[in-house]
């Protein structure tokens, strides 16, 4: 199975490349505590009879989200499969109007993984000519309407109807916020920022596209490329802008 | 298998949830979050949203303990939004690392009023 813990985005358990990830990181251990510490407060407060009380009925609730739980793993899973990355990165650049931050909006909503293939999408996308704005979009998008996060964490602990008119309340705000982020950022910069193509692209090892073709995006490949060729097509890019600037 | 590795994360936060509200004294979350704190509890809770340490699992956790002490949902949905768009943990593991810092700084500034809107919006039609 692909990885879908995606949604998870801490501190724990960050998967860098050579290491195992850790299945429990510190804020399990730290959430462990907090709850250790309540459930003795109670057990101090209730007896027994109160521990269990409360354990019964969230062990209904933990019972009764487990299937939505794999069909979120599932999910993730199969649409990081078959997302057709390389189609997705276009479009984006700062004349693409309300068009590019809808687009923006809707990649990040159904962009899968987490954080460590959100951020570097995004950061390829801004290397490769998008502009704030719809990048802004894809970002707050993936945060506050991305499925993998409500499925995986919102839904089971919040609830359906909460998780449900939250994101309903949120669907108009990647769309604000990138149109916000493209008006405030032509007055910041009013004489723009040409485009620049990464010397990334020109060389073999690192294409300016992530995941590099014909590779799955959690395969080795498509972390190595994060690892090494993110952050570089990004630097090389500022640079690029430096140098013409200057 | 990841789901393997979720379940135990998702028991914990549903299961610990439920004993942390336990605990929590209801006035302190209905005194800053409930229904009545106003646009206090708004900010209040943005606040503590960007502040929260760790992922998804303490997040929603915190959330879903305002909501079973008496928050007010306007309030709960500004600290769920602060939380996705602010939390200080992600942006400096991830965002800051892989993003142009100026862009994470942009994105952040242009991202504030959003946890108050989505609050007005929550006010305005009375929802969740």
């Amino acid at each position: 199975m692909k990885d879908p813990a995606p949604a998870d985005d801490a501190a724990d358990a960050e998967p860098r490349p050579g290491h195992i990830r850790k299945p429990v990181g510190w804020s399990m251990i730290v959430i462990g505590a907090l709850v250790a510490v309540s459930a003795g407060l109670v057990w101090r407060r209730d007896g027994t009879a109160g521990v269990l009380e409360i354990l019964t009925h969230d062990l209904g609730l933990f019972g009764g989200i487990l299937p939505r739980v794999l069909a979120g793993c599932l999910l993730g899973a199969f649409i990081a499969e078959i997302l057709p990355h390389e189609k997705v990165s276009r479009s984006l650049g700062p004349n693409s109007g309300l068009t590019g931050l809808l687009i923006g909006t809707a990649f990040g909503a159904i962009l899968p993984g987490g954080p460590f293939t959100a951020y570097p999408v995004a950061s390829a996308l801004l290397a490769v000519g998008a502009d704030f704005g719809a990048t802004i979009a894809m970002v707050v998008s993936w945060t506050l309407i991305g499925y993998g996060r409500a499925i995986a964490w919102e839904l089971p602990i919040m609830g359906t109807d909460f998780t449900l008119w939250r994101i309903v309340i949120s669907l108009p705000l990647p769309v604000l916020a990138g149109a916000l982020g493209r008006f405030v950022y032509v007055r910041i910069y009013p004489k723009g920022e040409p485009e620049c193509v990464p010397p990334c692209s020109s060389t073999s090892s690192c294409g300016p596209r992530w995941p590099p073709s014909g590779t799955s995006p959690s395969g080795a490949a498509g972390r190595c490329w994060l690892h090494h060729c993110a952050k570089a097509a990004w630097i090389s890019s500022i640079s690029c802008r430096a140098s013409r600037s200057g | 298998m990841d789901f393997v590795n979720i379940v135990p994360r998702i028991a914990l936060g549903v299961i610990g949830s439920g004993y942390i509200a336990a605990v929590i004294p209801q006035e302190i979350i209905t005194g800053w979050l409930g229904p009545d704190s106003g646009w206090l509890g708004v900010l209040t809770a943005t606040i503590a949203g960007a502040a929260t340490p760790g992922g998804p699992v303490i997040g929603f956790s915190i959330g879903a303990v305002a909501l079973k002490a008496g928050g007010g949902p306007p309030q709960v949905i500004a600290y769920v939004i602060a939380w996705a768009l602010f939390a200080f943990q992600r942006v400096l593991l991830w965002e800051i690392p892989f993003m142009p810092a100026r862009f994470v700084w942009f994105r952040a500034a242009v991202s504030l009023p959003f946890p108050f809107l989505a609050a007005a919006i929550a006010m305005a039609i009375g929802k969740p």
